[in-house]
C-alpha cells in the first residue's frame, strides 16, 4: 500500500485530473456553491507483466528469476502495458457569468483547471520480454521474434478554462497544453537469428524512432478540450443521469523538429577477424549506424493526445435509494489501448459514508476488480478508490479532496 | 488533519528517493574467427611442398645498391665571365663577342667519370647585364647534349648598371641530358664545359664598353641523380654491422626447438661492370636467454671476388657468388636452434679491388645493382618439446558495479588444428606494475593433429578442441586495476603412440582455425 500512496503523491507536485474514475456521480446538492478539488491517478496494468516487476522499476529493487517466471506463464503472443498518472487542479466558480435570465450564459459559472498528464503504452511479443529480461543464451538456435512492438509516450501539462451550468453540470473547458515528454517507436519487422553453436547472428529489421527535443521544460504547445455532458432519463420512477464525457481531445505542435530515426535493413554479425583486430578495424559508433542503416533525420506533425472518451451512467447522490449501481466505457485515443468496460455498485453506508464496488474488463489487461469510498465531513469530500484491486499485473489508485464554499 | 497532510507529503518524498533496478541477462556472443594457414606464419616466405612436405624458403636482401648510392654527382656551380681588357667606345649595335670555352671540374674524390646520363636535376642558369642597353645572351654548355643537340639557352636581358647589373634567372630541367665530362681535349674526366656569347642590342645605340663591365653567366646545378655512368668508379668500401631483431623469437622463454635439414645461402650479386670483392667477417645471433651462437664455416672471414658484369643497357647480366652454409660444413643447426632474436652480421663489399683495371671504363647502367642476399630453406619438420611463446598486451576494460556490469562470464574458444602440435594456453592477468593477480588456464589443451584420423576428403589430419576460460566474480571484480595480460602457450609435438615430442613433419596446406565466442552473466541497473 505504500507504494500505491508513494504513486500517487509523487504526482502531487505537479499534476491533477478532472471526475473521470471511480466514483463517478451526479451531485446536485451544491449547485449554487463553488469548489476547489484535488484529483490524482496512478494507474498502470498489464496482460502479463506482473505488477512486481513494475514496482521494481518505481521503487527499485532486483528482479528475481521468480518474479521472470511469474510474467513469463502470463505472456501471450501479443502483451500490453500501460500507465497513466495525472494529476489536476480544479476550481469552479460560486458566483455565475451573468445575472441576466436572457442570456445564454445564465446560470453557468466558469471553472479553471491545472494538470500534468502522462500516459505511455507499449504493445510487445513475449520475446521482447524474455530477450529484454533474460539475455539471447535462451534463444541460440531459435528466432526471436520482435515484430509488432510499438511504444508511445507522452507528458504534458495544462491549464485550462471553462464554463459549467449549474443545473445539468454539462460543462465545457478549453485547455492551453504545453508537451514536456514524447517518444514513440515501432518495429514493424524485427527478428534475431542466433545459431545454436554461437557462430552467427542474423537481424532483420524494420522500423521507427521518434523523440520530442528540446532540453527545456516545454517542447511544444497545443490545444485541447474537455467535454461533460450530462443526460437526464427516468426509469421505473427512477432518475438516471448518464455522462458522456470527452477529455483531453486536441493536439501539441512541437517547437522544434523531433528527432527521428528508422532503418529498415538487415545485418548479419559472425564477430571480427584477426585482420581488423590488429587494425583496430572494429566498428564504432558511427559505422555501427551505418552497417545496420540506420538513418537519422527529422520530423515536424501534430501530435494527437491520448485523451479519452467515456460514457457512463452516473450514481446519484439524491437518489433515496441507498444501493445504486453504475456501468460504462471509456476508450483512450491510443492505438495500444482496447476499450475499457466497467459496471458496479454503489452504496450509501451513513451520511458521511458511502462505499462501492466495481468491475472492469479491458484497457492494458483483462479483469479488473476496483473499490472507492468518499467521506463527507462539512464542505470537505475525501474519496480514495482503486479500479485495480487484487491484480497480480497492475495498480491504482485514485485520490480526490474537495472542499465546497 | 494537518498532521496527516504532511505525513503524507513526507512519505511521498520518502518514495520518490528510487533504489536501483536491477536483473541478470545471460548474453552470448561470437567474437573473433580466423583460419591461419602456413601463409600466415611465413608471409614473407615462399612455400614448397615436395611429395606433401613443406619447406619454407626465406630469403632477405641484407644490401641493395644502385648507381644514385655509388656515383653521387655534388650540387655544383660555375660561373663565366666576360670582361674586356680595353675600353671599346662606339660598338654599333648588333655587335657579337664570343667568349672561349671553358672547363670547370666537378669534385668526385676518387671517382673519374667520363660520361653520365641524368635521369633527374635541374640546373638554375642565371645572367648579369651591366651595360645600359639590352644585351642578349647566349649561354651554352658544350659536351650537354639532349638527343645530339647541344644545351643552349637565349636571354634578352634589359640595360643595367655596373653597380646595378640587370639578372635575369631561369631553372631548366636536366632530365635525360647526357653530359660528356671529358673537357675540350676529350682526354680528362669530371670536367663540365661552358661557352658564352654575347651581342649588342640591334635596334639600340652605340654603346663604349670598359674593363669594369663583367657580364656573367652562372649555371648551378642541383639534385643532379643519374642512371648511366662510364669511368672509374673508385675503390669505394661498403661495409656494415647489420643488425636485424626476430621479435618473436624473443618471446620463446623456454623450450627447445629441433631443426633438422636446415641450410642457408649468402649471395653476393654483382650487377656492375666492376670487379667487386666480398667479405663475411660474422654472422651471430642472441637468444631471449642471453646465450649467442657464432655462425663457424670456411667461409666466413676470407674473402671472395666477383667479376664484372657483362653486356649493356637491356642485355646487362650479373655474375654473382655464392656462399653456402649446411650442417655439413657449419653449425648451422645449432645456430638456427638458439632462436636468436637479435641477429648481427658484419660484411663489406668493395668496388675496384685491384684499382683502375679497365683504363677508365666501368660502366653501370640503370638496372645495375649489388646485392647480397640471405636465404634459408627449412624443412617443416620441427620439434617442439615445451617451447613456450609468451607476449603481453595492454588492456583496458572497465566497468562500473553501480551501473550495468559483467557479474561472471566465460570466453571459449573453438578450434580445428591441422599442425602436429599441441598446445597449453594459460592467461595471467595484471596490474599495470605488472603484478599478477590472476591466473586463467585453459579448461583443455589445443590437441595435436596427430590424435586424429586422416579426413578422407582433403587427406589432412586435423583435431578439434574447445577450451574454456572462466571469469569469475574475484577476476571481474578486479577488472579495472587489471592493465596488462600474458598470453603463455607452451608447444610440443607429441608422438602420437608415445606421447614423447619429436620432430614432427608439417601437412602441407595445414591450418589452425578457431572461433572465440563469450557468455557474459550481466547485471542490468537502471
Amino acid at each position: 500500500m505504500r507504494n500505491l500512496f508513494s504513486l500517487v503523491f509523487l504526482f502531487y507536485g505537479f499534476t491533477v485530473f478532472g471526475q473521470n474514475m471511480l466514483p463517478l456521480i451526479q451531485d446536485t446538492t451544491g449547485q449554487h456553491s463553488g469548489f476547489f478539488a484535488l484529483t490524482s491517478n496512478g494507474d498502470y496494468s498489464s496482460n502479463s507483466i506482473g505488477k512486481n516487476i513494475v514496482q521494481s522499476f518505481f521503487y527499485g529493487g532486483f528482479i528475481d528469476q521468480d518474479m521472470k517466471n511469474s510474467s513469463i506463464e502470463r505472456l501471450q503472443n501479443i502483451n500490453q502495458f500501460g500507465l497513466d498518472m495525472n494529476a489536476e487542479l480544479s476550481f469552479r466558480s460560486k458566483g455565475d457569468l451573468t445575472k441576466k435570465e436572457s442570456s445564454p450564459f445564465y446560470n453557468h459559472g466558469y471553472s479553471i483547471q491545472a494538470g500534468y498528464h502522462q500516459f505511455s503504452s507499449i504493445i510487445f511479443s513475449r520475446d521482447v520480454f524474455r530477450y529484454t529480461f533474460e539475455g539471447n543464451s535462451l534463444f541460440l538456435g531459435d528466432t526471436a521474434d520482435f515484430s509488432g512492438t510499438r511504444f508511445h509516450s507522452m507528458g504534458y501539462s495544462k491549464i485550462g478554462f471553462g464554463i459549467f451550468n449549474r443545473s445539468t453540470n454539462n460543462s465545457l473547458t478549453l485547455n492551453v497544453l504545453s508537451l514536456n515528454q514524447f517518444a514513440t517507436g515501432a518495429m514493424s519487422t524485427a527478428t534475431i537469428y542466433q545459431d545454436s553453436q554461437n557462430d552467427t547472428i542474423n537481424l532483420d529489421y524494420a522500423g521507427e524512432f521518434s523523440f520530442a527535443q528540446g532540453s527545456g521544460f516545454s517542447k511544444g504547445f497545443g490545444l485541447s478540450f474537455d467535454i461533460d455532458y450530462r443526460i437526464q432519463t427516468n426509469e421505473n420512477d427512477h432518475a438516471m443521469t448518464f455522462q458522456l464525457l470527452a477529455k483531453n481531445i486536441g493536439f501539441i505542435l512541437p517547437t522544434q523538429p523531433m528527432s527521428r530515426y528508422s532503418s529498415d535493413s538487415s545485418f548479419q554479425y559472425t564477430g571480427f577477424n584477426l585482420n581488423q583486430l590488429v587494425q583496430q578495424n572494429i566498428l564504432s559508433t558511427i559505422q555501427l549506424a551505418d552497417t545496420l542503416a540506420l538513418e537519422k533525420g527529422t520530423e515536424k506533425r501534430a501530435l494527437l493526445l491520448p485523451g479519452f472518451i467515456q460514457f457512463s451512467k452516473l450514481v446519484d447522490m439524491q437518489a433515496t435509494q441507498r444501493v445504486q449501481s453504475f456501468y460504462g466505457a471509456r476508450l483512450f485515443l491510443s492505438t495500444n489501448y482496447i476499450p475499457y468496460f466497467f459496471a458496479g455498485v454503489h452504496g450509501r453506508v451513513t451520511k458521511h459514508w458511502s462505499t462501492g464496488v466495481s468491475a472492469s474488463y479491458g484497457g492494458f489487461s483483462h479483469l479488473k476488480w476496483g473499490m472507492y469510498s468518499s467521506f463527507q465531513f462539512s464542505n470537505w469530500n475525501i474519496g480514495v478508490a482503486s479500479e485495480n484491486l487484487f491484480s497480480k499485473t497492475g495498480e491504482s489508485i485514485i485520490l480526490q479532496v474537495k472542499c465546497a464554499f | 488533519m494537518k498532521k496527516t497532510l504532511f505525513l503524507c507529503f513526507l512519505i511521498g518524498l520518502v518514495s520518490c528517493k528510487k533504489e536501483e533496478t536491477s536483473w541478470n541477462v545471460d548474453l552470448e556472443a561470437p567474437l573473433l574467427h580466423d583460419t591461419l594457414s602456413l601463409k600466415n606464419w611465413v608471409n614473407d616466405s615462399t612455400l614448397t611442398e615436395t611429395n606433401g612436405e613443406i619447406e619454407v624458403d626465406l630469403t632477405r636482401t641484407l644490401l641493395d645498391i644502385g648507381l644514385s648510392e655509388l656515383i653521387k654527382i655534388p650540387d655544383t656551380s660555375v660561373v663565366q665571365l666576360f670582361s674586356p681588357i680595353l675600353t671599346l667606345s662606339n660598338i654599333p649595335p648588333g655587335t657579337t663577342f664570343v667568349n672561349e670555352i671553358e672547363e670547370h671540374a666537378v669534385d668526385l674524390d676518387d671517382v673519374q667519370l667520363k660520361s653520365i646520363r641524368v635521369f633527374d636535376g635541374r640546373v638554375k642558369v642565371k645572367v648579369y647585364n651591366p651595360l645600359g642597353t639590352k644585351v642578349l645572351f647566349k649561354v651554352q654548355m658544350p659536351g650537354v647534349t639532349q638527343n645530339g643537340v647541344m644545351f643552349e639557352q637565349n636571354y634578352s636581358v634589359d640595360a643595367g648598371s655596373v653597380a646595378n647589373p640587370t639578372v635575369q634567372e631561369e631553372w631548366l630541367e636536366l632530365s635525360n641530358y647526357q653530359i660528356d665530362l671529358r673537357g675540350v681535349s676529350g682526354l680528362e674526366y669530371n670536367i663540365l664545359q661552358t661557352k658564352l656569347t654575347l651581342t649588342t642590342d640591334p635596334n639600340g645605340v652605340p654603346v663604349s664598353i670598359s674593363s669594369a663591365y663583367d657580364f656573367k653567366f652562372e649555371a648551378s646545378l642541383s639534385d643532379v641523380k643519374v642512371d648511366y655512368a662510364k669511368g672509374y668508379f673508385g675503390s669505394k668500401v661498403f661495409s656494415d654491422n647489420a643488425n636485424f631483431n626476430i621479435d618473436f623469437l624473443n618471446k620463446m622463454t623456454e623450450g627447445t626447438l629441433d631443426l633438422p635439414g636446415t641450410s642457408l645461402q649468402i649471395t653476393v650479386e654483382n650487377g656492375i661492370k666492376v670487379p667487386v670483392r666480398g667479405q663475411i667477417h660474422y654472422l651471430k645471433n642472441t637468444n631471449q636467454l642471453g646465450n649467442t651462437v657464432s655462425l663457424t664455416s670456411p667461409e666466413i672471414g676470407p674473402s671472395f671476388y666477383i667479376s664484372s658484369a657483362v653486356g649493356a643497357w637491356t642485355s646487362l647480366q650479373s655474375n654473382s657468388q655464392e656462399l653456402s652454409f649446411d650442417p655439413t660444413n657449419s653449425n648451422l643447426e645449432a645456430f638456427l636452434e638458439n632462436l636468436g632474436a637479435t641477429n648481427e652480421t658484419s660484411y663489406e663489399v668493395q668496388l675496384n679491388p685491384w684499382g683502375n683495371t679497365s683504363a677508365g671504363n666501368d660502366e653501370a647502367f640503370p638496372n645495375s645493382r649489388i646485392k647480397v642476399k640471405a636465404s634459408a630453406q627449412l624443412p617443416l619438420k620441427l620439434g617442439l618439446d615445451g617451447l613456450t611463446l609468451r607476449d603481453t598486451f595492454d588492456i583496458n576494460f572497465k566497468q562500473n558495479e553501480a551501473q550495468t556490469h559483467v557479474e561472471s562470464g566465460m570466453i571459449y574458444i573453438d578450434v580445428t588444428n591441422a599442425f602436429p602440435f599441441s598446445c597449453d594456453p594459460v592467461l595471467y592477468l595484471m596490474t599495470e606494475d605488472g603484478q599478477i593477480l590472476h591466473t586463467l588456464i585453459g579448461s583443455s589443451q589445443i590437441s595435436s593433429c596427430e590424435m586424429a584420423v586422416i579426413d578422407p576428403i582433403d587427406g589432412l589430419k586435423k583435431q578439434p578442441s574447445h577450451i574454456e576460460f572462466l571469469l569469475g566474480k574475484e577476476q571481474l571484480a578486479d577488472l579495472a586495476i587489471l592493465k596488462k595480460i600474458i598470453v603463455e602457450a607452451r608447444f610440443d609435438s607429441p608422438n602420437a603412440s608415445t606421447g614423447i615430442s619429436e620432430p614432427m613433419q608439417v601437412q602441407a596446406k595445414a591450418f589452425l582455425s578457431f572461433k572465440l565466442r563469450m557468455k557474459l552473466n550481466t547485471k542490468v541497473i537502471l
